[in-house]
């Protein structure tokens, strides 16, 4: 039998609105920008190293000696970036500058700077903490932060926006296990970041500003606690599943994840990690077995690559991505930021060290 | 090569293929008169059309699709809207409930995937 005339239109008008919202909530995977600026030796160098994954805005910076060169795809010196966990090598210093001052020691016991109220968590020590070798988890461990954590990321959300007071009990509520050897631990440098700034007497964000990001002059570098505190023109990232992420804000665990920069400020916090005058520069000394065959320090990680021995430390949120790299011993260092969920690790340190890792 | 990595593939694969089978079906069964693979009644056409849609949502809040082709995407909504215009053609022909021992169990089906699909769309729009 054939249709109604009227069948007919409502099913074309079923089929076309279910195109019309697919289409609008279409996955939305970006391509690299081919709005390029900088400079083009470095340019042409790392445009081949951007051949796979996705990309869409990636700042380069490379040190090399007293020259530095900048290239940018889709973007400028100036462009914010979320660096995620390059924050915490920014907690490490932190931790080496309160031990200098000699407000803390590496040995002081968590539970002596936060109220933990007896909970195994309390003995451990701010350098087990900074170097994850606390035994704390990587992520909170009770079900129901488990739950709230899984589906924000998976809704693109941001999954750390916890206060101090929830900080604290999911620490409260952590059972350390293996501790002394490498956990990674997004959980143990939150609190680590609360300890000291309990030590210092000031919140994670002022204790940042005045310990390291002024002496840095690094302006453009900041930590937003809320959507308001972002630039209208704040760069958005994509998420792996295609959409446009939330930004990660830098509540309690700001220490672990919260800090935004530009290319222009981490030029200059890597090159005074190179020339050693970043306040608590001590942190990038390698300590400890990280597990994987490599040393770690205060949150930075030491490991040969091609002969090379790099400092480094990578970033990763839910829409962006990051990676710091030095060679120390010959003043080189490549800082590359993205807004886009594709790791940069082996770009980084393919251009700082010219090995194809 | 890490087996982890090639989860998110296998997660794509599922949902992606779950969704284009149901459409399929769906398409299929809007266009046959007897049979066993056939719309029964139209609980029956509303029950499939709204297991097609979770499907296709699911498919795209949870499929990385940094590592798949868009035209992916576009391929299962095509097959999605082709289905759900058929079961539209279809609906005036079909009986309001049949009288087998099932029509009650795809009167549960169409609801509660319905409140469910509500409910995502919901989270999605206000979280």
């Amino acid at each position: 039998m054939r249709p109604a005339p009227w069948t007919i239109v409502v099913a074309c008008a079923a089929a076309a609105l279910v195109i019309a919202v697919g289409v609008a909530a279409r996955p939305l995977v970006p391509s690299l920008s081919e709005e390029e600026s900088g400079d083009p030796g470095l340019l042409a160098q790392v445009r081949p190293l951007l051949s796979e994954g996705v990309h869409d805005r990636v700042g380069v910076v490379e040190i090399d000696g007293e020259h530095t060169r900048f290239a940018h795809f889709g973007a400028d010196d100036h462009t914010d970036y979320e660096i995620g966990s390059i924050t915490k090598t920014m907690t490490g210093a932190l931790l080496a500058e309160a031990v200098e001052r000699g407000e803390v020691t590496e040995d002081t016991a968590l539970g002596d700077l936060v109220d933990l109220d007896g909970a195994p968590a309390a003995d451990v020590t701010l350098a087990e903490l900074a170097s994850h070798r606390s035994g704390l988890p990587r992520l909170p461990g009770r079900v129901s932060d488990q739950i709230t954590g899984g589906l924000a990321s998976a809704l693109g959300r941001d999954p750390y926006r916890h206060d101090h007071d929830t900080l604290v009990a999911q620490v409260a509520a952590a059972e350390p296990s293996g501790r002394g050897e490498s956990r990674y631990s997004n959980l143990g440098t939150a609190v680590l970041g609360l300890a000291l700034a309990e030590a210092a007497g000031t919140d994670y964000a002022t204790l940042l500003r005045e310990r390291l990001l002024d002496p840095l002059d690094m302006e453009e570098t900041f930590l937003p606690a809320s959507e308001t505190d972002l630039p209208e023109e704040a760069t958005m990232g994509y998420s792996e599943r295609g959409r446009r992420a939330d930004p990660w804000l830098a509540q309690a665990y700001a220490p672990a994840g919260g800090v935004r920069s530009t290319p222009a400020d981490m030029e200059r916090y890597a090159r005074a990690l190179l020339e050693g005058d970043a306040p608590g520069a001590e942190a990038m000394e390698p300590r400890w077995d990280d597990g994987q065959g490599g040393r770690i320090g205060f949150a930075w990680v030491v490991d040969e690559y091609g002969g090379t021995e790099v400092t480094w430390h990578n970033g990763g949120t839910g829409g962006f991505s990051s990676m710091i790299a030095l060679d120390r011993e010959s003043e080189r260092a490549v800082v590359m930021l993205g807004n886009t969920t594709t790791g940069l690790e082996l770009p980084a340190l393919e251009l700082l060290t010219g090995e194809e890792s | 090569m890490d087996p982890l990595t090639l989860l998110p593939y296998a997660v794509a694969l599922f949902l992606n293929g779950a969704c284009a089978l149901s459409a399929l079906g769906l398409l299929l069964r809007s266009w046959r008169d007897r049979g066993r693979h056939r719309l029964l009644d139209r609980w029956d056409a509303s029950a499939r059309t709204v297991d097609t849609l979770f499907w296709l949502l699911l498919a795209l809040l949870l499929t990385q699709w940094t590592l798949l082709p868009v035209a992916v995407w576009y391929s299962v909504l095509a097959l999605t809207a082709a289905s759900v215009a058929s079961a539209v053609l279809r609906w005036p022909s079909l009986p309001a409930r049949a009288q087998d021992r099932k029509a009650t169990v795809r009167r549960v089906s169409a609801i509660g995937t319905l409140i469910v699909l509500m409910t995502l769309v919901a989270v999605l729009l206000l979280t």
